[in-house]
C-alpha cells in the first residue's frame, strides 16, 4: 500500500508520457493502428485507476494521515516555489472518480471517434487532459494547482474546439477560454494578494510556500494583515476562479457552448471532472473563504442563484446535450451552495454521484446522438426505447439518480437539503426544493421525448456498437448505488458514511434524523416526473385537454425568458459593445500613438541613421580617402587636447 | 643660413600635402599614381632626414628609404599594368567611372 503512497507521482505521470508517445507518434507517422492509441490512453489510465483504488482502500483504513512530498522547483530568494504530490482523503477520492470515469469514457471514445480522422489527434488531448486533471488533482500548493488549472483549461480550449473546421465550435472553444481567463485572472490576484500578506509567515515557518496543509493559519495572518475588506476582495477573486471553471453565474455561459465538442469530452470535461475542478478547488481553498462570511455568503447566493436559473433554463432546451449541459450548471449551483453553507462533505459527496451519472447520462446522449446520425434536437427522436434499449434504461437510471429518486442523487442532494435544514436558511431551502422539482421535470422530459412515444425525425438508424454500451452499463451501477453505499446505512457491515470520510475541521454532529426532508423531496421529485408526464408521455397525455395550451398562452414571458437563457449572452453582448470594446479602443489609441509610437520612433531614426551613413558608400576611391584622413585629422585633433589638457 | 632637421620636415609636409590633395582632387588615375609616389618621396626624405641627423652609427632610415623605393618602383608596376587593363575594358581613365566598390 505505502508502495502506491509513494509513488503516486506514477498516476499523472503515465498519461504525460502517453501524450507525448501519441503526439510524436503521429508527427514521425510511426504508426497508423487505432489500438494503440487506445492502449497507450485506456493503460495509462488503468494503471493509475488500480493505484488509486488501493490508494483509497489505504486512506480509509489510516483515515488521519495525508501525505505529501515535494520538490523545490524554483528559488528565489525569499520565494521557494515547490511542486509536488499530496494525498489525503478528498485528493484519494478524487483519483479514484477520475481516473474511473476517464477510462470508461477512453473506451467509449473509441466506438464513437472510430470513423473520425482526429483519431490520433482526440487521444492525444484526452489523454493531455486525463494528465492535467490527476495533476491537479494531486497539487500540494496553490502554485501548483494554478499551473493545472491553466492546463485543464488549454486541455478543454483544445477539445471542445476539436472539429475547428466548424465555425461554431471554433468559437465555442474560444468563449470557453475567454470565460475562463476571467476566472483565472481572478484566482491569479487572489493567489498573489494572499501570499503577498502572508509572506513573512510562510518564510518564518519554513513551510512550502501557500501549501494546502497550512492555509488556515497564513488565511488567518492575511486577515489581520489586509483588513477584512481586503481580505475579502482577495477570497472573493480566488472564488472567481471556481465561479469561471465551475460555470457559476455570472461566467456559466461557456458550460452550454461547450457542447460543441464531441460528445465524450461532454461526459469527461463538461459533467464529470473539469467543471468537478471548482468545486475541489473551493474544497481545497475551504480555510480560507471560511475566515470571511460575506465570501461565504456570496458563494451561497452564486450557487442558488445557479441551480435556480439554470434549471429554468434547461427546462426549455430542446437540444439533448444543452439540456444535459444547463442541468450540470444546476447541479454544480448545488454544490458551491453547500460548500458555501458548510456542508463540505454534502457538496462534495455530490460532486461524486453527479461525476458518475452525468457522466452516464451524457455517454447515453452520445449513444444516441451516434445512432441517429448526429441529430442533436429532441423534436426528432422518440420511442428509442424500442431501439437501444440498454441506452433507454441506463438512462432512466442516470434520470431517477439525478432528480433524486432514490438512486444515488437522493442520497447526496438529501445531505444537502439537511444541512440547509439544519442552519434554518428556509429561503435557500425553498429555493432548492424548487430545483430539485424543475431538475425532475426537465431530466424525465428529455428521457420521454427521447426515449417514448414515437419516433418523429427522419435519420437513419443504425445501433451502436458495444464498446459504446459496455461502459454505460459500467456507469450505471456507481449512477444506481455509490449514493446508498456512502450514505452511512451499511455501517453495519463496515463502510462508513461518507462525512465520515472527507469532512472539513470540527468532528461531526450526529446526523438528525427525520423523515419530513426525505419525503419531502421524494414528493417534490414525483410530482416532477408526473407533470413532465402528463406533459410529454403519450400514455398520460389523454389526461389533460387544452389546458397545457392556456399554460403555454399565460406563460409566454417566462418561456421565452427560458428560451432565451435569461438573455445572459445577449446581456454579456451588449456588455461587450457598449462597455468593454469602447474602453478598449480608448486604450488602444494610447498603445498605438504613445508606446507604438515611441518604438516606431526608435525603428525610423535608426533607419534615417543609417540611410545618412550609407551616403559614404558611393563607391568613389576619393570619398573613402577624404573620409578615412578627415576621421584621422580628428582622432589625432581629440587625442592631441585631451594631452594637452 | 644652415639647413636643419626643421627645414627638411617642413619640405617633407608640404610634399605630403601636395600628395594628398593630388590624390583627393585628381581625376585622372596616371594622376593619381603620380601623387602616390609624391607622397613615398615624402616619406623617403623623412626617414632620410632623421637618419641623418639623429641615428649617424647605422644609418637605418637611409636602408629603410631604399627598400621603399625599390616597393614603390614595384607599386608603380603593378598599378600601371592595372590601369592598362582596365583601360582595355573600360576605355576610361576618369576615376569617378570606376565605383565597383559601391557593390
Amino acid at each position: 500500500m505505502e508502495f502506491f503512497i509513494n509513488n503516486v507521482w506514477i498516476i499523472p505521470a503515465l498519461p504525460l508520457w502517453s501524450f507525448l508517445l501519441i503526439l510524436f507518434g503521429r508527427i514521425f507517422n510511426v504508426y497508423e493502428n487505432k489500438y494503440i492509441s487506445l492502449a497507450l490512453t485506456a493503460g495509462s489510465t488503468f494503471i493509475g485507476f488500480i493505484s488509486s483504488i488501493f490508494i483509497l482502500f489505504y486512506c480509509i483504513n489510516n483515515p488521519e494521515t495525508s501525505t505529501q512530498y515535494n520538490i523545490l522547483w524554483l528559488d528565489t530568494g525569499n520565494l521557494k516555489f515547490s511542486i509536488g504530490w499530496l494525498v489525503d482523503n478528498l485528493a484519494a477520492m478524487m483519483l479514484v472518480v477520475v481516473t474511473s470515469i476517464s477510462l470508461l469514457i477512453q473506451i467509449y471514445s473509441h466506438g464513437y471517434m472510430e470513423q473520425d480522422k482526429g483519431y490520433h489527434r482526440f487521444f492525444a488531448y484526452l489523454v493531455l487532459f486525463n494528465f492535467s486533471m490527476l495533476a491537479l488533482v494531486l497539487s500540494t500548493n496553490l502554485f501548483q494547482t494554478y499551473i493545472f488549472w491553466e492546463l485543464v483549461g488549454v486541455s478543454s480550449y483544445l477539445l471542445i474546439g476539436f472539429w475547428f473546421y466548424k465555425p461554431s465550435a471554433a468559437q465555442a472553444a474560444k468563449k470557453a477560454f475567454i470565460i475562463n481567463r476571467i476566472g483565472d485572472c481572478g484566482l491569479l490576484v487572489g493567489t498573489l494578494a494572499l501570499l503577498f500578506y502572508s509572506l513573512n509567515w510562510w518564510t518564518s515557518s519554513q513551510n512550502i510556500l501557500l501549501e494546502f496543509a497550512t492555509l488556515g493559519q497564513a488565511g488567518s495572518l492575511a486577515l489581520a494583515n489586509a483588513g477584512p475588506v481586503l481580505f475579502g476582495l482577495l477570497a472573493l477573486g480566488l472564488l472567481f476562479g471556481p465561479i469561471a471553471k465551475s460555470a457559476q453565474i455570472p461566467l456559466h455561459t461557456w458550460l452550454a457552448d461547450a457542447m460543441e465538442g464531441p460528445t465524450p469530452i461532454s461526459a469527461l470535461i463538461h459533467a464529470a471532472t473539469m467543471v468537478a475542478a471548482g468545486v475541489y478547488l473551493i474544497a481545497r481553498l475551504y480555510p480560507v473563504f471560511e475566515l470571511s462570511p460575506q465570501i461565504m455568503t456570496i458563494m451561497v447566493w452564486v450557487g442558488a442563484i445557479t441551480a435556480f436559473i439554470a434549471a429554468t433554463i434547461a427546462i426549455t432546451q430542446t437540444d439533448i446535450k444543452k439540456c444535459l449541459a444547463y442541468s450540470t450548471c444546476s447541479q454544480l449551483g448545488y454544490m458551491v451552495l453547500a460548500m458555501g453553507v458548510g456542508a463540505y462533505s454534502a457538496g462534495l459527496f455530490h460532486l461524486i454521484t453527479h461525476a458518475y451519472f452525468k457522466a452516464m447520462l451524457f455517454l447515453c446522449s452520445g449513444a444516441v446522438i451516434h445512432s441517429l446520425a448526429d441529430q442533436q434536437n429532441m423534436k426528432y427522436m422518440g420511442g428509442l426505447r424500442k431501439k437501444i434499449p440498454i441506452v433507454a434504461y441506463t438512462y432512466l437510471i442516470g434520470t431517477l439518480a439525478i432528480a433524486g429518486l432514490f438512486l444515488s442523487g437522493f442520497w447526496s442532494k438529501e445531505a444537502i437539503l439537511l444541512s440547509l435544514y439544519i442552519q434554518g436558511k428556509n429561503l435557500l431551502l425553498i429555493i432548492a426544493l424548487i430545483t430539485a422539482f424543475m431538475t425532475a421535470y426537465y431530466m424525465f422530459r428529455s428521457y420521454f421525448m427521447v426515449f417514448e412515444g414515437e419516433y418523429r425525425g427522419h435519420a437513419h438508424f443504425h445501433k451502436p456498437s458495444k464498446i459504446m454500451t459496455v461502459p454505460l452499463i459500467i456507469l450505471a451501477v456507481p449512477s444506481a448505488l455509490i449514493g446508498f453505499i456512502f450514505s452511512g446505512s451499511l455501517k453495519s457491515i463496515g463502510i462508513g458514511s461518507f462525512d465520515s470520510f472527507i469532512f472539513y475541521g470540527h468532528a461531526l454532529h450526529e446526523a438528525h434524523v427525520s423523515l419530513f426532508l426525505p419525503i419531502c423531496s421524494l414528493i417534490i421529485a414525483t410530482l416532477g416526473f408526473l407533470l413532465a408526464g402528463i406533459i410529454y408521455w403519450d400514455k398520460l397525455k389523454s389526461l389533460y385537454c387544452n389546458c397545457f395550451k392556456l399554460v403555454e398562452k399565460y406563460f409566454s414571458p417566462l418561456y421565452k425568458l427560458s428560451t432565451n437563457k435569461w438573455y445572459f449572452d445577449d446581456f454579456n453582448n451588449l456588455l461587450i459593445k457598449y462597455l468593454i470594446l469602447p474602453i478598449s479602443e480608448l486604450i488602444s489609441i494610447f498603445d498605438k500613438y504613445v508606446i507604438d509610437g515611441f518604438i516606431n520612433l526608435c525603428g525610423i531614426s535608426t533607419l534615417y541613421k543609417g540611410k545618412a551613413v550609407s551616403l559614404l558608400q558611393n563607391g568613389n576611391i576619393q570619398t573613402y580617402l577624404v573620409t578615412a584622413l578627415l576621421s584621422f585629422i580628428a582622432i589625432i585633433t581629440v587625442v592631441f587636447l585631451i594631452y594637452i589638457i | 643660413m644652415e639647413l636643419g632637421l626643421v627645414h627638411y620636415l617642413i619640405l617633407v609636409a608640404i610634399l605630403f600635402c601636395i600628395g594628398i590633395l593630388g590624390l583627393i582632387i585628381s581625376r585622372n588615375i596616371v594622376k593619381i599614381l603620380i601623387s602616390i609616389e609624391i607622397l613615398l618621396n615624402a616619406v623617403n626624405i623623412n626617414f632620410a632626414a632623421f637618419a641623418n641627423f639623429g641615428d649617424l652609427d647605422e644609418a637605418k632610415g637611409q636602408v629603410f628609404a631604399i627598400f621603399i623605393m625599390a616597393i614603390a618602383a614595384a607599386e608603380i608596376a603593378l598599378g600601371l599594368a592595372i590601369l592598362i587593363a582596365c583601360y582595355n575594358n573600360r576605355h576610361s581613365i576618369d576615376i569617378e567611372d570606376y565605383t565597383s566598390l559601391k557593390s
